[in-house]
């Protein structure tokens, strides 16, 4: 190991300097570049301090914990092991569906926001031609029972509202849903924007669930043909 | 556990083996440097593209999701690759003290990784991809040129490594000579096109994470171990660490890929393994930032002297910094905020600029001057390129991981529509293509100074000894 | 020849291959085991085409296409379907699992957002549906013509967004991309034995 070096001395901050400064010592300036190199590079005899091998002994024994705590089943299965205590106690448990941070329920307007907006638009004013509006449309205002099971099975096919055509498919919302989330975001469209519509009872949603998935979205022409 | 030692190299010995590796290593960076403004200009474009959506739409080239591809492998198989090849050409016969093997094979073989990617990241433009992250480039046209020049820049090295004169082996010789071997079958491993459904993200993974691992960080490491004591005329601080961080390393880094996949639809063990070990993590990462931290101790001003040095050790604390910060991640309590969002740049971005990127500048400043003998022609150039690169790193880095906190909380909470997780990030998005784009001027300023260099290189003006390198005068004055 | 390089290499060799038996060879040879999802059918022609211009055009890079488990994430509560298994991917190669959500998850796209014309719409323009949206918009899949053919699929642009004068219609890119998110549905609840066991 080298001696301790005395400060070194502060080199030139600025660019080469002018030619013709330094003419014929280009050969010792030359050597000087490598002679001015440090040696190169060896090794310490220093130990590892204690405190790395305490923390290395530590994440070891932590390790095996982890691994024998979450590491599932040695087969395919995903999605082991990382269900809190208690459920992993009660095996069998039901999925809670919401997971460990479920939140207190949305209001029909933020279901609103998530489910419905990409297509009817965030104020409900549909797109010309391609989504129909909500806000304004004879369905919407009309017979809770009908509005309720196109958003229970879905709607499909050719469809008139506020005397303009439309021609798309709207998704079943049975299984994403439930009864209190549905009210909610009907109520929610038959009593903002002006529209004055009474609002939708649970119990209905509830009901007409119970009729069973529909294998296909409804027709418009089924649903004017619903007693 | 202490090392044997070998007599120390001569200069004039010193002065051949770098002369043997001078013709590969110099056109690894020259190339280098090229894919690094490409690479820049494709990153300033992607990110603009979060601001300006509709700018630049009529042409597929130029959409995002082929730009930030370009992107990626214009800056890890052009830039980092290549700059970390010229790098080994030039240090590992240092270290083994045998001159280069096979200097035309390593030429040819860095003109045939060029020719990959010149075929390559343009077809990615194009819409060619393999379609899997980190081994979009066409395994047609693009990965058969960079198995070959890659093998044969390899075999020199390797060549070179076997034929080793010393007894004992510096450590920086562990892992650069062990990244040649690790990355061929990586990369081989990676780009086997027979996995189909969640195998093919699970060795997706492996290979994503190992490429960082085994390659870039491997080099990276081998050039600080190398650098650092270098510059400072001191030892490295312990060669017991460097053994355990070396070895752990390989062994549990080397197990790490699937935490990319946390919560996903592969078997759990796989994960669970994982997570695991990127939580031993820590005891390779505490040897090696111990050793460096030792090394560097009592020796802070020396940073004032050498450029090599402020990049070197930046790029040696970032090395920390990045694996703290991959070793946190990989928990599911802040993966499932984190994982899916900006975040994942930012973390992505210490390691690949922060530590991989600073690390080759500052190689680059050192090795350069002692392959042309000629010095750098400006000291106020290298200071603008250090200012802007840790500026605008450190900006990039910051930004992203507060949008990407932001975003994930915003995420996670169901209550929450999906929109907010986009709007709470546009402001920090706006930051990053800021920070990018003074990233960007100051890979101008460096691209500018090694012209400049190498022009008077070429037009045999005058010599000058390096006088910006760290306490010129040390040698000399100690003996 | 050097002893210690050779141990050297031969213990990275080592290191490389035992981790590579563990993440690679040993859960591919489990894999193999993995059935289909029930309902999951292989592609046809047009989505598998699709497919290769969701690979091409990188939607990776801001989509996932995977539901993550509920126990630690919230993506079912979300409404983005129940978490993906393994039975979910046995067609797909290369996967598409992505690691980035500046967009919303895409594995049950075809659930929730089933309009054709919503889906070609979004990628012509997708702040025409979507105003807050900083998608890349795709008009380069698109036509515009004077006159829609017979076959043509016409898609209805706001006049925000139309063309000066024309019709704008689907290019069979567009098309086949649509087909492919259309068909990504893996909301079929699992069998019980498929089903992951919540806990062992």
């Amino acid at each position: 190991m080298p001696a301790e070096p005395p400060n070194p001395p502060v080199p030139p901050e600025s660019g080469a300097p002018e030619p013709g400064e330094a003419v014929g010592v280009e050969v010792e300036a030359l050597h000087r570049a490598i002679a001015r190199e440090p040696p190169e590079p060896i090794e310490g005899r220093e130990p590892a301090p204690w405190w790395l091998w305490a923390a290395a002994a530590t994440a070891l024994f932590w390790g095996g914990w982890y691994l024998g705590r979450h590491g599932g089943t040695f087969g395919v299965e995903s999605h082991l092991g990382y269900a809190p205590d208690e459920e992993a106690a009660a095996p069998g448990a039901p999925p809670t569906g919401a997971g460990p941070t479920a939140a207190a329920p949305l209001s029909g307007a933020d279901i609103y926001t998530q489910r419905c907006a990409s297509c009817h638009q965030a104020g409900g004013e549909g797109l010309p031609g391609v989504f129909p509006p909500l806000v304004g449309s004879e369905w919407v205002a009309g017979d809770p029972a009908i509005l309720v099971r196109i958003v229970l099975d879905g709607l499909g096919g050719p469809i008139t509202v506020g005397g303009q055509p439309y021609d798309g498919v709207m998704p079943p919302w049975r299984d994403q849903l439930d009864d209190a989330a549905i009210a909610a975001v009907l109520t929610h469209e038959r009593t903002h924007a002006g529209v004055d519509a009474p609002p939708v009872d649970p119990a209905l949603v509830t009901e007409l669930r119970a009729a069973g998935a529909r294998a296909t979205p409804w027709t418009a022409a089924e649903l004017e043909a619903l007693p | 556990m202490t090392p044997p030692e070998s007599p120390p190299a001569g200069t004039a010995e010193r002065s051949a083996l770098d002369f043997a590796g001078r013709e590969p290593a110099l056109l690894c960076f020259v190339t280098a440097v090229f894919w690094l403004l490409v690479g820049s200009i494709f990153g300033d474009l992607a990110s603009l593209k979060f601001q300006f959506p509709d700018w630049l739409a009529d042409s597929g080239a130029l959409t995002f999701g082929r730009l930030r591809t370009a992107h990626l492998n214009a800056m890890i198989y052009g830039w980092s690759s290549l700059a970390m090849l010229g790098v080994s050409c030039w240090l590992i016969p240092r270290l083994v003290r045998q001159p280069l093997a096979w200097p035309r094979l390593a030429v040819g073989g860095a003109m045939i990784w060029n020719i990959g990617l010149l075929s390559g990241v343009p077809g990615l433009l194009a819409g060619a991809t393999d379609g899997l992250e980190w081994l979009e480039l066409d395994w047609r046209f693009s990965d058969p040129w960079l198995v070959l020049g890659g093998a044969m820049v390899g075999g020199a090295l390797l060549r070179t490594v076997l034929g080793s004169k010393v007894e004992h082996l510096y450590v920086s010789v562990w892992y650069t000579a062990a990244a040649f071997v690790w990355f061929p079958i990586l990369f081989v491993i990676g780009n086997l096109r027979v996995y189909t459904g969640v195998e093919s993200a699970a060795v997706n993974w492996f290979y994503g994470h190992n490429a960082l691992g085994f390659w870039l960080t491997a080099i990276n490491l081998g050039a600080i171990y190398y650098l650092l004591p270098k510059v400072l005329g001191r030892p490295i601080h312990s060669y017991q660490l460097s053994l355990v961080g070396f070895w752990a390393f390989a062994f549990f880094y080397s197990l790490n890929g699937m935490h990319h996949l946390v919560g996903g639809p592969i078997p759990t063990w796989m994960i669970t393994t994982s997570i695991v070990a990127s939580g031993m993590m820590v005891i390779p990462v505490g040897a090696v930032a111990v050793n460096h931290h030792m090394t560097m101790v009592g020796r802070f001003g020396a940073l004032r002297y050498s450029p090599t040095l402020r990049f070197v050790v930046l790029g040696a604390i970032s090395y920390t910094a990045v694996s703290l910060q991959g070793i946190f991640t990989a928990f599911v309590e802040v993966n499932r905020v984190t994982h899916f969002t900006q975040w994942t740049i930012a973390h992505s971005h210490v390691g690949v600029y922060a530590f991989v990127t600073l690390t080759l500048f500052g190689s680059i400043y050192y090795i350069l001057p002692r392959l042309v003998e000629r010095e750098w022609p400006s000291a106020s150039l290298i200071r603008w390129h250090f200012w802007l690169s840790l500026g605008g790193i450190a900006a990039y880095v910051l930004a992203l991981i507060v949008g990407g906190v932001l975003q994930g909380m915003a995420l996670l909470d169901p209550a929450r529509p999906f929109e907010e997780s986009v709007t709470v990030t546009l402001p920090w998005l706006a930051v990053r293509t800021v920070a990018g784009l003074v990233l960007t001027a100051g890979h101008l300023v460096f691209a500018w100074h090694i012209a400049l260099m190498l022009s008077r290189h070429l037009r045999r003006e005058r010599r000058l000894p390096p006088w910006h390198e760290a306490q010129p005068r040390l040698y000399e004055e100690s003996g | 020849m050097n002893l210690r390089v050779w141990l050297l290499l031969l213990g990275a060799v080592a290191i490389m291959s035992f981790a590579a038996m563990v993440l690679v060879v040993v859960p591919a040879a489990l894999l193999t085991e993995v059935k289909p999802s029930p309902g999951l059918e292989p592609y046809t022609a047009s989505e598998a085409s699709g497919r290769g211009v969701y690979i091409r055009e990188g939607c990776m890079y801001c989509h996932s296409q995977q539901v993550r488990d509920t126990t630690i994430t919230t993506d079912e509560a979300r409404g983005w379907g129940r978490p993906s298994v393994p039975g979910d991917y046995v067609y797909d190669a290369p996967h598409q699992l992505g690691t980035m959500r500046t967009g919303p998850d895409l594995m049950n796209v075809g659930a929730r957002l089933p309009d054709r014309r919503w889906q070609l719409l979004h990628l012509y323009q997708p702040r025409a549906v979507v105003p807050w949206s900083i998608m890349p918009s795709f008009p380069y899949l698109f036509e515009v013509k004077a006159q829609a053919g017979p076959d043509d699929e016409v898609v209805t642009v706001p006049p925000a967004w139309a063309p000066e004068s024309g019709v704008v219609v689907a290019g069979p890119e567009a098309v086949a991309l649509v087909d492919y998110l259309l068909s990504l549905d893996h909301t079929q609840p699992l069998a019980p034995t498929e089903a992951t066991p919540r806990a062992r």
